[in-house]
């Protein structure tokens, strides 16, 4: 599988009823439950340590210290080649599929190593979703795009419901309900978006990961996108990597800015320069380099 | 590099510039107006009144305009942000110093001790309130965040003047129909004044939040 091409998580291969390998379940109560508290004082979804990415040795990200909390939109943004999606992969091991990526650091996923060899990536790309920048539903009906990932991992109690609940969970169910056997590929860019958002959360994940989830969309499907995204916050964790950096003022909670050092030999890396809140990195950012490049004036 | 938009915004830095000479302006001759009853400086007033208030709607579009087109961020969004403000209490002052002017009215025939210590706190506050909208369009030329508290330090003076009017007159005697009538016009040319003072603090504060975005704004109102 191409992991750059697909638009969810990739299809889940564990046997039916396969318990959870070696990573805590979250019930939908605990991750309501934090909705009020201040962003900074909610649990740790991800904890990443120098965190790194190597591709065929070459070093593409290095140092990577960062803390992703519960019920809310983290966006990651900076300049091309900074880095920020070799990152995002590092939060459900897509890197694991690339040849020759190879990631160091500590990954801490709700306090669990999730680069743990006990830790099976399938189930992890299970709980932590992702949505791409183009739109790849299966060339399949709609209500079976959904109906994919909880067929295959045994989810098939009450199907339909958990196929209705998803797409209305991504705001779809009312444009799709009456042509559910219908192919996906007849919708529109922004519903296709949408139904592969729906894919991901029909196996009840914990977090969704969103890789440039509107550039290929226009702006009344970006817009559709982008209140999902506020909206899932109650129940999930968002993360997105975006280049529209007022999309990231627009849906992020807390804003997370990445940039490219070159070192003596000419090697450029992407960094982590600085996270915050984001009304706080919009209008008062505190490193230098990020007021560059949110102004305008850098990158 | 976005070179339109530091165009845009240098122009909007200028706009503030040439507002506050205005004010400047404004106050000044008022003040004149008021204390030495020159019908020249009562013209210029209104004209200089005039002027800031095509200024102040001229800035404010442009402001709207930069906002929609540029989605400034960061020091950028501050700034523009502070010349929205600043674009405000500049008007405002000018506004106030057009109150002044029509106070202006020669006092009773009776010498008064009085009147040399009122006109003299007038014309103190008058200069100092011109004094501070200088100084605060000139913290923002500069990016200075430390004018605020100059600023604050001379507007207490401003303010004792003020009392200092008030004083005098409470201790008059208000019996005297055209004393009275004098006295309570210099009694609103002082609160006036003393308005002039607090927007040009306002300006100061606006400066400060610019360049680092932390300073507590506390606009002084009323």
């Amino acid at each position: 599988m191409d992991p750059t091409s697909d638009s969810t998580a990739a299809p889940p291969v564990t046997a039916p009823g396969t318990p959870s390998a070696g990573l805590a379940t979250l019930s939908v109560e605990d991750r309501t439950a934090s909705g009020s508290v201040p962003i900074e004082e909610r649990e740790v979804v991800f904890d990443c340590q120098g965190v790194g990415v190597r591709y065929n040795g070459k070093r593409a990200l290095r140092d990577v210290d960062l803390r992703i909390h519960a019920n809310a939109v983290t966006a990651l943004i900076g300049p091309s080649g900074c880095g920020k999606s070799t990152f995002i992969r590092c939060l459900n091991r897509m890197n694991d599929l690339i040849p020759g990526a190879a990631v160091d650091g500590a990954v801490a996923y709700h306090g669990e190593d999730l680069y743990d060899p006990q830790v099976d990536p399938i189930e992890v790309r299970k709980r932590i979703g992702m949505v791409f920048q183009k739109p790849n539903p299966f060339p399949k009906s709609i209500y079976d795009n959904i109906a994919f990932g909880p067929r295959v991992l045994g989810m098939k109690d009450q199907l339909d419901d958990r196929v209705e609940q998803a797409l209305k969970r991504a705001a779809l169910w009312d444009e799709v309900k009456d042509r559910l056997k219908e192919g996906a590929l007849g919708l529109s860019g922004g519903q296709q978006q949408r139904l592969c958002i729906a894919r991901a959360l029909a196996v009840e994940p914990d977090v969704i990961l969103m890789d440039e989830p509107c550039s290929a969309l226009d702006p009344i499907s970006t817009s559709a996108i982008e209140d999902l995204m506020l909206s899932l916050t109650d129940e999930y964790t968002v993360v997105i990597v975006t280049h529209n950096m007022q999309q990231a003022a627009r849906v992020a909670d807390m804003t997370a800015f990445f940039s490219v050092d070159q070192g003596e030999t000419g090697a450029r890396c992407g960094v982590l320069v600085e996270v915050d809140r984001t009304e706080r990195i919009f209008t008062n950012p505190a490193n230098e380099r990020t007021e560059a490049y949110v102004t305008g004036r850098f990158g | 590099m976005r070179e339109g938009f530091q165009e845009e915004l240098d122009a909007l830095s200028a706009s503030v510039l040439e507002e506050g000479r205005v004010a400047a302006h404004a106050v000044s001759e008022a003040t004149r107006a008021l204390v030495d009853w020159s019908v020249d400086a009562f013209d210029a007033t209104l004209a200089a009144e005039a002027d800031l208030k095509r200024r102040y709607v001229d800035t404010e579009a442009h402001v709207e305009t930069v906002l929609a087109r540029q989605a400034p961020v960061a020091s950028d969004l501050r700034t523009v942000l502070a010349v929205l403000h600043i674009n405000r209490s500049l008007e405002r002052a000018a506004h106030n110093a057009a109150r002044v002017a029509h106070l202006a009215t020669p006092p009773p025939r009776r010498a008064l001790v009085e009147e040399a210590v009122i006109t003299d706190a007038l014309r103190a506050m008058g200069e100092r309130g011109a004094e501070m909208l200088r100084t605060s369009v000139d913290a923002f030329d500069r990016r200075d965040p430390g004018a605020d508290r100059l600023l604050a330090a001379l507007d207490e003076l401003v303010d004792r003047e003020n009392e200092k009017i008030a004083e005098t007159i409470l201790s008059i005697d208000i019996n005297d129909p055209e004393l009275r009538q004098w006295a309570s016009r210099m009694l609103f040319a002082g609160r006036w004044l003393e308005r002039v003072g607090d927007h040009a603090v306002n300006v100061g504060e606006r400066v400060t939040y610019m360049v680092t975005g932390e300073a507590p704004i506390v606009e002084h109102t009323g």
